[in-house]
Parts: structure tokens; C-alpha cells; sequence
């Protein structure tokens, strides 16, 4: 099935204009035409305004995670019921992290593992179950996640954990393409959900620090094929392909110029939390990772572009823009957290806006079609590396904390600790934030801890001797961890905050029915109203709730739904932390939820 | 031997709870019974454990394992593993815990480091039996490179290091700040002894055995030297084998076939055919002969 050229253009031109003028309510015919004949680019591209299916991740391409229906509002909610559950089953649980898609009647969701089920969106039985086979050997470091698929045509294509993607058959679940990022024994893996642009499946790659390079990657959406690959950092040569045939396409950056020697070959920066797109700027926007290796002394310089948003042309597939939140990074702060593009007025100007809440504990704005920086203020309560970000230079005020050099002192002994906040779990990690035109607030899943880091002089990898960095996090308050929090990206101004026991670790969706929805790793799903932060319900789904909640219309009634199984990074990484969280139960099942019926 | 320290009565509880599983069966009764015991071994790791062209697992810490295994009555069930981030990973993934992708754990290790400081943070596992040291040491080309005899002469020539290695990291350091430019990384040291051939570099710095190894079996003209690192604290270190805490019989088991295997002089002999010179564990090691906490 290929795409229609000319009904795609119109699209974009009158979803531009569409956006621009701050719509609450779009209903286009283009929708209803696309209904039953398979995904198009104009359906993912009006994912946000449509309300009968969620075709992408991030409720459209900009990731907004905001939806026009207001069926359930602040006034009606409190009399939400399940309309059904359905079981991820087996023995496999752990994390569950996936934002579920819904067209033409079937839920498709993906699972820990590696799994997906197609599931009847009215019944909750299942159509179809796919078990990606893993192969011996494979050593993901970060749990056995997947967050999401993205649909196209008849297809359903999703990342796996052997560093794969899989497009299969949404009728029979049967694999219509398949193919290879790169090598697993290598450390790579795929976690994140697919960006679909123009009918290519865009995505970065996830690995450890083994200097894996992170890059970004165009494919034809029907075939897999390459059409374009762009690493992140300086010096490493970018690539398209022509009928088939590999070309170069330029350097990105400037060899040499912000990282020392040969170690830019290696450099890490790692894009394993995929990317949105701007159908008004025509951008595709991606995070990168920390620098290798983590001993910031070995690499003087800014090291571009680790710990940045990287802009991408995606017909060119090359870089328009970088912005870097944390130059020569020392805390493992990762850059790969969403930008997700609004229009607004910052600074008394109409803007084309992007929101990026760092992990290192600053909320950005900045122009998307540039990338320069218009605001930048602390959404969570303790930042320690830096006093602020210099709003004329983009910057980072950095303060004196750093940890010591573990090759400087003559005799070895361990490096002196220093605390550092956030903790490199970050303010923000992975867990998607929503943006509501309705209310013109960010809605950010945000959590306040901190680390002890120093130096380990005797430590041992492979079987010889290392120079490790140890690290212990720690709550930085006794009665919470997580906070969701509503601030204005002109003023930074905290509009209300809720706190939860427990680190949060799940997306976040916003409606124009005036309400926020996230999930907690205590179990709860929970509306707040937009306005005020007041908890208007709650539901315990059994297990941690570390996903994306979503919504859509169906035979006249709005539904919201959830995945619900805990697990993620904390429980693996989450020292003095992991013990408030330890006595959660793994589960795996997919909540669904409506008023009750008339 | 390092006392096993009790420091409180709920530290005697586990250990009253450790004897009573070893009272229930040892892993040894189960190796017996099966036939066959488990050893984990790195994979692509020469000239320690690999698969040669013919695809059979070959390699020091692999034959060693094959004489423990005879020794023991069984054959030997290599799991060749993938390495994480660090030393600890390792271990709980292949001795005490399993990887969370499943596949459980091995009975033994090899190419563990022991060392107390090490094994004080490592409760679950009992290091054993070490059987060879190893050091930093320099391979270099003594055509292009005759007077690099430590990190402060290297500034004319080029030096290789696997990435993300001590090696790597003491070159990099601010102190040799100036001569950065002249490292070179590569994937693995074989890599780096490909392109010692090719004349790309001059020099290879990394640990001795593995480096002697390669070179040698890559039949390049090199002179090993030990690699000075002051201010490093630990820059030779002795290599043994690991074993779940609570194995008893089975690590008494290992101990002895290992030191009946160093008695014979098994243990040089494998380091022997392999080209590496074998250094025996440092004298403190060979005392102790085992730590658990």
C-alpha cells in the first residue's frame, strides 16, 4: 500500500495552519476516508486532533500526549469504572512500559521481552500474541522494557531487545519485514517505540557505555530498507541510500573541535529513547546520551553532541540544529529525555516553541526552529552541578561539583565523595510529560533524589583490574520521591505539584476535559484536574503502573487505558531508593477504563 | 584464610540457614549426579576462552576448567558469557543471582580477581584457588619504538588500549594529558595486534598474558615490558575462580583439584602452550588460597 503524495502535502499545510491558531477541536474528512484502509501519514500526522484511534506514540508526532476529548471531564470522572483487563500472562513480567495503540477496533501493545498482543478493543480478547524469539546471550542492561510500537499502512512495527525492528501484520500478527540495527553481542538494544515520518520508521539505537555511538536512523516503512543513517557525534560521516547503494552525506560537526584524540570513534551518546517530530518545522527532534567514558577528565571539551537534542531534517537526514544541556558531562546525565514542540508566548513573542525537562533537574525551552534557548528554569527542588543556565549563551553556570579524578591522585586511594542532585536517574528520566493546549501548562513526572559518587581504585571488569566510579542513591526527603508538577514554560512558575511516596516512573496524558493522568509504581492510575493539581480518582490496577496512559472515542464513548507491571530501571539501579520500592509485586495487564454507561 | 566474620546474631542466622542447605545437598552431589559441571568462561577472549576456526572452545581459563572437571569425575559445560559493565555484574549474573533474562547460573567462574577489597563487596560469591598474576604491561615495536619504556615516552609514537580499560584510562589521564592524541582505540586487543601488524601503531598497552597471547599467535616481533603506573594502586592483580558462598563441598572440592593441578605443574603447562609466560599468583594469594566474607 503506498501513501498518497498529494493528500499528504494538503495535510501538512492545513495541520500547520490548524496548529498555529491553538485549535481545540479538529475533526478533518481525511480521518474518516483513512478508516479501515490502513495508517497513513496524514493519520499520524493528525493523530492528535483525531479521536476514534491513537496511531502513534506520544499521541502525535510532536508527542504532546494532550487530547481534545473532554467526554470524561474534571466534573465526571470520579465515576470512572474498568471496562476491561487483559493479561500480558505467562512468567514473563518485569517492566511494562508501553503506551498502547488503538485503530479500526484493536488495541496493539507491546510487551516486556519483547512481546505483542493485538487485543479487541471492545471485548479485551486477544486476536493475536507475538514472541519475538531472544537470542542466548543477550545482556540488555536496563530491564527487558519496550515502550511501544508505531502503526503504518497494515503493518505494526516495534523494537526489540536483540537490537532489531519487527513490522508485522496487524490482521495476523505474522512478521512482514524484519531487520537488524546493529549487533546485541556488541551491547546494542532497541527499547524505544518507533517515530513514523513520511513512510520511513525513524529511530535512534540503545547501548550500555561500551562506546556504542548513538545515531539516528531512517527506513522505508514497507520494506525496512536504509534510506538514511545520521550519527550524533562530531567527526563520524553520515549516510543516505540510493537505490540501494550507500553514500556519504557529510560529516556531522567538526572532527576534533569538542572531544580530544580518537575518542569522538567512541564516544557513546547513545539515542535509546527515540524521537518526535515537527510537521511545522519539518524537524525530527532526538536526544542523545552521556559521554564515554564516564571519567570526564579523559575527554576535555563540550563533547558534541552528547547530552543534547540533535535537529534532523528528515528528508536529508542531516543535523539542522544541536542544543547540549550538559557539556562534558560528569554526572551520567542523559540527554535523551522527549522535546516536544508547542507554540506559545515566551518572552511577550509568538513562538515555535520546544519543552525538554533534563535529567539534570532544568526544564528548557527553546526556539525549534533554531535552537536557541528561551527559558530554562529548575523543576525539581535540589540541582547541585549548576546555579542556573545563562539565558544568553545557553550554558550551564556550573557549580564545584565534580567528582575528583581517579587517575590524578599519587597514591591511589579512593576518590573523595561528592553528593550530587539529581541523581543520574535524573529529575526526569524516560517517562513521557504532556503538554496541554488547553491550559498552556507542561505536566512533568519528576523526582527528587540525589548521589554519592566517588572513586573506586580497586574494582575489576573482565577480570582486570579498573578504575570504577561508585554510586549510591538516596531520597532526598523522607515522606516522597516523585512529584508530578504543572509549570509554565514562559514564566517557570510551578502551578501545582502532587508527591508520591514512590519514585514515578510512568508518561503522563492530558485532556480538554481538564484533567492530568498518571500512574504510579504503587499501583494507582490517577486523574488530577489540569487547573488546580486536586486528585479527582484513582484506581489500583494490582501492579506499579511505569507506562503511558492513552485515550480515544469509541461508539460514542471516550475511554482511557494503561498498562500496568512494575519494574524499569529503579528496582535495578536504585540504591538507598530501590528499598522503598522493594516491596512491589511485578504483574502485566492492560487496564481500560470508561464512565459508566447510561 | 580469611576468617568468616560474624558480627551479629542475625549473621549467624544466615549462616545457620547457608549450613542447613549444605546439609539438605551440596551443588556437588548435583555436578555428580548430572555428569557435568558448568564453568563460565568469557567469550572472545583470547587466548583465555574463544572458539578457534573449527569452532571448538579452546583457550587457558577453558582447558583449566576442562582439568577441574576431570578432576572432579565430570565433564566440563563451558558458558562462554558476555561481559557487563563491571566485575560485580559478572558475577551475579553467571554465579549467584542469573541475569534477568533468564538462564540461571554457572557452578564455577573463571578469571575472577582475588582480592580482599574486592570479595568485602562481593558477599555471594567465595573466590578461590588463584592460579596466575597479571600486570599492565607494553608490547612494543622495537623497529619504530625501542625507547617507549613507560606512559612519558610515548609522545612521538602511537600506543593502542582496548576501549574503556585501565590501560585506556591511566594513558588518557590528565597527567599524560599532552600525549592523548597519540592513543589508540580499538574494540579488543586482538584488533589493536592487527593493526601492530599493519605498522598503524607502535606499541600496545593492556594486560600482559592477554596481550603476550594474541601477539603471539599473531606470530608478531614484539618486546613485552612491564608498563610503570604511578599512582595507580592496583596494577598487578591475581586471577582465580568464583563459586556460589554457599557450595561448600563444591569449593572444597575446586580448591583441591586446583592446587593438585599446581602441584603437577598442569597449570604452567596450559599457560606454556598458549605462549604466555606464567606468573605464579602473588605469595599472599597462594596463603590464603580463599576469601569469604
Amino acid at each position: 500500500m503506498k501513501l498518497n503524495w498529494n493528500s499528504r502535502h494538503l495535510t501538512r499545510s492545513l495541520l500547520a495552519t490548524a496548529v498555529a491558531a491553538t485549535v481545540t477541536v479538529v475533526a478533518p474528512a481525511a480521518i474518516a476516508d483513512g478508516h479501515g484502509k490502513g495508517v497513513t501519514d496524514d493519520m499520524i500526522l493528525n493523530d492528535q486532533a483525531s479521536e476514534e484511534d491513537v496511531v502513534s506514540y506520544g499521541l502525535g508526532p510532536r508527542g504532546q500526549r494532550f487530547s481534545t476529548l473532554t467526554t470524561i471531564n474534571s466534573e465526571n470522572v470520579g465515576g470512572m469504572v474498568p471496562a476491561w483487563a487483559f493479561s500480558m500472562g505467562g512468567e514473563k513480567q518485569r517492566g511494562q512500559e508501553s503506551q498502547p495503540l488503538i485503530h479500526d477496533g484493536v488495541m496493539y501493545v507491546t510487551g516486556s521481552y519483547s512481546r505483542m498482543w493485538a487485543i479487541d478493543v471492545r471485548t479485551g480478547e486477544e486476536l493475536w500474541q507475538y514472541d519475538h524469539r531472544l537470542p542466548d546471550g543477550i545482556l540488555p542492561c536496563c530491564d527487558v522494557v519496550n515502550r511501544g510500537a508505531g502503526l503504518y499502512a497494515d503493518l505494526v512495527i516495534f523494537g526489540t531487545l536483540d537490537a532489531g525492528i519487527v513490522a508485522l501484520d496487524q490482521k495476523t500478527g505474522k512478521v512482514r519485514w524484519k531487520t537488524k540495527i546493529d549487533d546485541f553481542k556488541a551491547g546494542y538494544s532497541m527499547t524505544a517505540a518507533p517515530l513514523i515520518v513520511n513512510g520511513k520508521v525513524i529511530t535512534g539505537v540503545s547501548g550500555g557505555e561500551f562506546g556504542v555511538v548513538g545515531r539516528v536512523e531512517a527506513r522505508d516503512a514497507m520494506t525496512g530498507d536504509m534510506v538514511w543513517q545520521r550519527p550524533v557525534l562530531e567527526g563520524h560521516m553520515g549516510h543516505v541510500w540510493k537505490d540501494g547503494a550507500q553514500q556519504e552525506n557529510g560529516i556531522t560537526g567538526t572532527t576534533n573541535e569538542t572531544w580530544p584524540g580518537d575518542m569522538w570513534k567512541t564516544g557513546g551518546a547513545a539515542t535509546w529513547l527515540g524521537g518526535t517530530y515537527d510537521p511545522e518545522t519539518n524537524l525530527v527532534f532526538f536526544g542523545t546520551g552521556n559521554p564515554a567514558p564516564w571519567n570526564a577528565y579523559l575527554r576535555p571539551g563540550d563533547n558534541l553532541h552528547s547530552t543534547s537534542t540533535v535537529a534532523i531534517n528528515p528528508d536529508t537526514g542531516k543535523i539542522v540544529w544541536g542544543y547540549q544541556y550538559t557539556p562534558n558531562d560528569h554526572w551520567d546525565y542523559d540527554g535523551v529525555n522527549e522535546l516536544i514542540s508547542f507554540n506559545a508566548k515566551i518572552g511577550g513573542e509568538d513562538v515555535k516553541a520546544g519543552g525538554h525537562a533534563d535529567r539534570n533537574g532544568f526544564f528548557y525551552v527553546l526556539n525549534r526552529e533554531n535552537g536557541k534557548l528561551l527559558n530554562a528554569f529548575p523543576f525539581v527542588d535540589k540541582i547541585t552541578w549548576a546555579s542556573g543556565i545563562d539565558l544568553k549563551t545557553g550554558r550551564p553556570i556550573e557549580a564545584d561539583n565534580r567528582p575528583g579524578d581517579p587517575t590524578a591522585s599519587d597514591d591511589g586511594k579512593k576518590g573523595e565523595s561528592i553528593f550530587a542532585a539529581p541523581s543520574f536517574l535524573g529529575g526526569k528520566n524516560w517517562m513521557p510529560m504532556a503538554y496541554s493546549q488547553d491550559t498552556g501548562l507542561f505536566y512533568v513526572p519528576s523526582n527528587e533524589w540525589g548521589m554519592d559518587l566517588w572513586n573506586e581504585p580497586i574494582t575489576y571488569k573482565k577480570g582486570a583490574a579498573y578504575l570504577g566510579a561508585g554510586f549510591t542513591i538516596s531520597p532526598l526527603n523522607d515522606d516522597y520521591i516523585g512529584a508530578l508538577r504543572a509549570f509554565d514554560p514562559a514564566t517557570g512558575e510551578k502551578v501545582w505539584e502532587y508527591r508520591n511516596p514512590a519514585p514515578l516512573w510512568g508518561g503522563v496524558l492530558t485532556t480538554a476535559g481538564n484533567l492530568v493522568f498518571t500512574g504510579t509504581p504503587e499501583g494507582y492510575l490517577k486523574a488530577f484536574d489540569a487547573k488546580t493539581g486536586e486528585e479527582l480518582w484513582k484506581f489500583q490496577t494490582g501492579s506499579g503502573i511505569v507506562s503511558s496512559p492513552v485515550t480515544w472515542t469509541m461508539d460514542g464513548e471516550q475511554y482511557i487505558a494503561v498498562a500496568s507491571g512494575w519494574g524499569g530501571a529503579v528496582p535495578l539501579w536504585g540504591g538507598e531508593v530501590a528499598k522503598r520500592v522493594k516491596y512491589l509485586n511485578q504483574g502485566g495487564s492492560v487496564w481500560v477504563f470508561k464512565l459508566p454507561s447510561s | 584464610m580469611k576468617a568468616v566474620r560474624i558480627t551479629s546474631w542475625l549473621a549467624g542466622l544466615f549462616l545457620l540457614a547457608s549450613l542447613a542447605i549444605v546439609a539438605r545437598a551440596d551443588q556437588l552431589e548435583t555436578i555428580s549426579e548430572r555428569g557435568s559441571i558448568e564453568g563460565a568462561v568469557y567469550r572472545d577472549f583470547p587466548p583465555f576462552s574463544y572458539r578457534n576456526e573449527k569452532g571448538k572452545r579452546a583457550g587457558i581459563d577453558v582447558e583449566i576448567a576442562e582439568l577441574v572437571a576431570e578432576k572432579l569425575g565430570v565433564n566440563l559445560s563451558a558458558r562462554f558469557i558476555g561481559v557487563d559493565e563491571t566485575m560485580e555484574d559478572d558475577l551475579r549474573n553467571n554465579i549467584w543471582k542469573g541475569h534477568y533474562i533468564g538462564g540461571g547460573v554457572a557452578d564455577f567462574m573463571m578469571h575472577v580477581p582475588y582480592d580482599l577489597a574486592f570479595a568485602a563487596d562481593n558477599d555471594l560469591v567465595a573466590f578461590l584457588a588463584p592460579y596466575y598474576r597479571d600486570n599492565l604491561a607494553l608490547a612494543v615495536n622495537t623497529d619504530s619504538a625501542d625507547s617507549v619504556r613507560s606512559a612519558e615516552d610515548i609522545d612521538q609514537h602511537r600506543v593502542g588500549v582496548e576501549l574503556d580499560t585501565l590501560a585506556d584510562f591511566y594513558l588518557l589521564s590528565p597527567r599524560h594529558g599532552n600525549r592523548r592524541e597519540n592513543v589508540v582505540h580499538f574494540g579488543n586487543i586482538s584488533e589493536a595486534a592487527a593493526a601492530f601488524g599493519r605498522g598503524e601503531i607502535d606499541a600496545i598497552a593492556g594486560p600482559s598474558a592477554e596481550i603476550q597471547g594474541i601477539m603471539k599467535a599473531a606470530d608478531r616481533q614484539f618486546d613485552l615490558r612491564p608498563l610503570p603506573t604511578p599512582g595507580l594502586q592496583n596494577t598487578g592483580w591475581d586471577v582465580g575462580l568464583g563459586i556460589r558462598f554457599n557450595h561448600k563441598g563444591l569449593i572444597n572440592a575446586v580448591i583441591a583439584a586446583m592446587r593438585e593441578l599446581r602441584e603437577e605443574g598442569a597449570i604452567a603447562a596450559v599457560f606454556d602452550r598458549y605462549g604466555v609466560d606464567y606468573r605464579e599468583p602473588s605469595a599472599a594469594a597462594l596463603e590464603t588460597g580463599y576469601i569469604q566474607q
